[in-house]
């Protein structure tokens, strides 16, 4: 069995935030430090012009005599300072129209965002060019100017953001709580906005600096104060370019293109932080070595020996979240995964398709038709994922795209994956639509999913993990949410398909029944009952499925066990389920294997033969 | 408190556009009586959450009215209706979705009591826990700590730290285990026990609403009848 491998220490997404978010404000220190240190350089015209650089001229001098390294040190303190200033108002003008249109909505937002729209439509240089020329040269009037043309694109970002964590049921939860708008806002929504804040702020600095840099160089700067903009036409009025003086402009030149680079960075690893979608998903066994195993002849379809999953916590210990689990799947048959919230069930099906977390650390061995996965390349794994297993996802609202007709969501994978024509694949897509039951398939195919009931839409998630034909179905809480009479149907249609083998994570017992089958019990990361579902809903063995049956409201919700479910101790020996059970004796200190109790499997040591 | 709905209907669409929605809930009637457990059952999409939501008077309808003791809740004045609106409490179907991410599960716990204006120590928090039998080790935990089962008892010790005379239980337990539901039903029941608390039990699963609840109404294409 080979060992596990672990991956190299991640941290968690929000713990990714903060250090981002100190990053930012570090930097902002050391820049500001910075500043007061560069301005003690006194640029004063004590030399004689056009000097190339030499040892007590580092840059050389301008036409009147000025040290070119003093000056960009000048310049460069007043142009940041000018860029952080505009970004800032910019950004909370912005966060505050953003806000109040996405929080208020109605006609203060249908104002608001009529007035962001001008604003956008207005050139903007052009505006502050006029605006500039109006109000007369001065570097500060540019920023007050590129602060108050630079807010739309802020507004609109944090208004969307704001919409939609404004109906969020935290929010919706605290406003019934009592909650004001005003504490809203600033405790739940603004922080929720934070590190999108940052990002745009960002944005506006990179395009303040451009911005100022425009106005400078056209001449409507302030002649008195350098800026890099305002050494650029300096350099030009001043015939650099032709004395070939070039010590004279490239300096402002490299400081304008690296600030506008370093805020566009900084702005992306923000962005990065906020989406962890962005976050890549790494296949299963992606670190380990491909290993050269001999092939296997076996008549098993799916074999998973020792699979364990693990992640690190907040305190950097690992929590073993599935552990040392072994399954074996023949053709055709028909698996219930049942057990609590985290106790792995989910993590085992998306471990069967290489999609687990990034941050997940994976061992043990899982062989599909004698095939290890664990040495598959990525572009075997997207072969693999879309003709051998087909996944049907939890969440019936969202699994589709809102914006396609059904048959052409449907026939997608068929022309993807089976290399068919598309007007075939869409004729087939209307077949396995009426194999799902549905009266009227074509008609079916071209409506769209908020035209569909929560049942049909699972039915429709069916159709679409057949569609590339795969010999094995994972469903991932198929039934969640659905009335019995929807449930009675999914269990019926998934039973039918006798060529393949389907393996259900479910919390509905009576789901599971109706699957018939094969029913596996998880507790804590490990399998603790493996039985047939006639005797499994008949006679469970160990007191944690007793415990689940009982617990149905149909059998009365039966509570059997004293102490509520508190943090798992995964990895602690001995039997998961004995801090809870009513039947535990000195034995369960250790950990009890699967023992073999008729054609029942049970992880309980009052069935040790 | 004894809550009324009176010819409550609610669509979803707005302004001229409302001809061609078809209505969430129309003509919906329903008394409740205080200290009474009620159950509604209803297939996915029926409008049970709408028909909770407006029960909570988290949502005004359309046409129709909420009263709450007789008072005409969207009719009455915004104290009055902070006032009334603290004693209608929802409990939400995702828990993971009701505690603001970036929060503590502590500083989400004391979050009532800023509205009460009380203080929240940490032995009235960890009281608030060992009702609910949490261990307070949960208190600096972030949600995403927690298990479904975890975070929905922390969310039943909120709703309870504001007193509330009617909870909509939206959903509580679709999300767990059926051994975790049996747990949490149990506590609903056992607080309704000691505080006298209504409860208006929002679910797809009939066993679960027949067991809990002494009489049950069922929602079809918006429309809200007895069946026991």
């Amino acid at each position: 069995m080979p060992c596990s491998i672990r991956a190299s220490a991640r941290g968690l997404p929000l713990s990714k935030g903060r250090q981002s978010t100190q990053c930012f404000w570090s930097a902002t220190a050391v820049t500001c430090l910075g500043a007061v240190l560069l301005w003690q350089i006194d640029p004063a015209p004590v030399n004689d012009p056009y000097l190339a650089p030499s040892v007590t001229h580092l840059l050389g001098t301008d036409n009147s005599g000025r040290d070119v390294l003093a000056l960009t040190a000048r310049a460069t303190v007043i142009s940041l300072t000018v860029g952080l200033g505009a970004a800032l108002g910019a950004t909370l003008i912005g966060a505050l129209v953003g806000c109040l249109a996405g929080y208020r909505r109605g006609v203060i937002d249908t104002l608001l965002m009529r007035l962001t729209d001008v604003f956008l439509l207005v050139p903007t240089l052009p505006l502050v060019l006029v605006l500039a020329a109006y109000l007369g040269p001065g570097v500060f009037n540019a920023g007050i100017l590129i602060g108050l043309t630079a807010w739309p694109s802020t507004a609109r970002v944090i208004r969307a953001r704001v919409l939609s964590l404004r109906d969020s049921p935290f929010i919706v939860n605290a406003r019934s709580m009592g909650a004001g708008s005003s504490y809203l806002i600033l405790r739940h929504i603004l922080p929720n906005c934070g590190e999108l804040l940052l990002a745009k702020a960002s944005l506006a600095v990179a395009a303040a600096l451009l911005s100022e840099a425009g106005i400078s160089f056209l001449g409507l700067g302030d002649p008195v104060r350098p800026t890099w903009g305002n050494m650029l036409h300096d350099a030009l009025s001043g015939a650099a370019l032709i004395n070939g003086a070039w010590w004279w402009f490239m300096p402002p030149l490299a400081c304008i293109s690296s600030a506008v680079m370093v805020f566009h960075l900084v702005a992306s690893a923000l962005g990065r932080t906020r989406f962890p979608a962005g976050i890549a998903r790494r296949a299963i066994g992606a670190h380990e070595p491909p290993r050269c195993d001999p092939p296997h002849s076996s008549t098993q379809q799916l074999e998973v020996r020792g699979l364990t999953i693990g992640f690190d916590d907040a305190t950097r210990t690992e929590k073993i979240a599935v552990d040392a689990l072994d399954l074996t799947v023949s053709h055709g048959d028909k698996i219930a995964i049942i057990g609590a919230t985290g106790s792995g069930k989910s993590l085992l099906l998306l471990g069967l398709l290489g999609l687990l977390p990034g941050d997940a650390h994976v061992g043990g061995q899982i062989r599909v038709e004698g095939h290890n996965l664990n040495t598959l390349s990525p572009c075997q794994w997207r072969r693999y994922r879309g003709t051998t297993a087909g996944y049907i996802p939890q969440g019936i609202g969202d699994a589709l795209n809102p914006l396609l007709p059904i048959g052409r969501q449907v026939a997608e994978r068929m022309w993807v994956h089976l290399g068919i024509s598309r007007r075939t694949a869409l004729a087939t897509a209307t077949d396995q639509l009426s194999a799902m039951g549905f009266p009227d398939p074509a008609r079916l195919a071209r409506s769209y999913p908020h035209q569909l009931s929560g049942g049909m839409k699972q039915r429709v998630l069916i159709a679409m993990a057949l569609a590339g034909q795969p010999t094995i179905v994972l469903a991932d809480e198929p039934t969640k949410g659905l009335d019995p009479a929807a449930v009675g149907k999914i269990g019926r249609l998934l039973t039918a398909l006798d060529q393949k083998t389907v393996l259900a994570v479910t919390h509905d017992l009576g789901f599971a029944q109706i699957l018939g089958g094969r029913v596996v019990v998880m507790h804590a990361g490990r399998v603790v009952e493996q039985a047939p579902a006639d005797l499994f809903f008949k006679a469970p063995l160990h007191p944690y499925a007793c415990a689940l049956l009982a617990a149905q409201p149909s059998r009365g919700m039966q509570i059997s066990g004293t102490i509520p479910e508190n943090r798992k101790g995964t990895t602690e020996n001995g039997c998961s389920y004995r801090h809870r059970c009513p039947l535990r004796v000195d034995a369960c200190r250790q950990r009890p294997p699967l023992f073999l109790y008729g054609r029942q499997r049970v992880r309980c040591w009052r069935y040790a033969t | 408190m004894r809550l009324d709905l009176d010819h409550v209907s609610k669509s979803y669409r707005s302004g001229w556009l409302k001809q061609f929605g078809r209505p969430v809930l129309t003509c919906v009637d329903l008394t409740m009586n205080p200290g009474r457990t009620i159950g509604v059952t209803g297939d996915s999409g029926a409008g049970k959450t709408t028909l909770g939501t407006i029960l909570s008077g988290l949502l005004p309808p359309d046409s129709g009215q909420l009263y709450c003791d007789g008072t005409n809740y969207w009719a009455a004045s915004k104290n009055t209706r902070k006032t009334l609106g603290r004693k209608l409490q929802m409990l939400f179907q995702h828990p993971e979705a009701t505690f603001d991410p970036r929060w503590t599960v502590g500083q989400s716990l004391g979050e009532p009591f800023k509205f009460t204006g009380k203080h929240a120590s940490a032995e009235i928090l960890q009281g608030m826990l060992a009702q609910v039998e949490l261990s307070p080790a949960v208190l600096t935990r972030r949600p995403d700590q927690l298990s479904g089962g975890e975070l929905q008892r922390v969310a039943i010790a909120r709703i309870f730290a504001l007193q509330p005379e009617i909870v909509v239980l939206d959903e509580p337990t679709a999300m767990l285990d059926t051994l975790t539901q049996a747990r949490i039903m149990l506590l609903l029941d056992r607080i309704q026990q000691l505080t006298g608390v209504g409860y208006i039990l929002i679910s797809h699963d009939p066993a679960l609403v027949q067991r809990f609840c002494p009489s049950v109404y069922h929602l079809e294409s918006g429309r809200l009848k007895k069946i026991g």
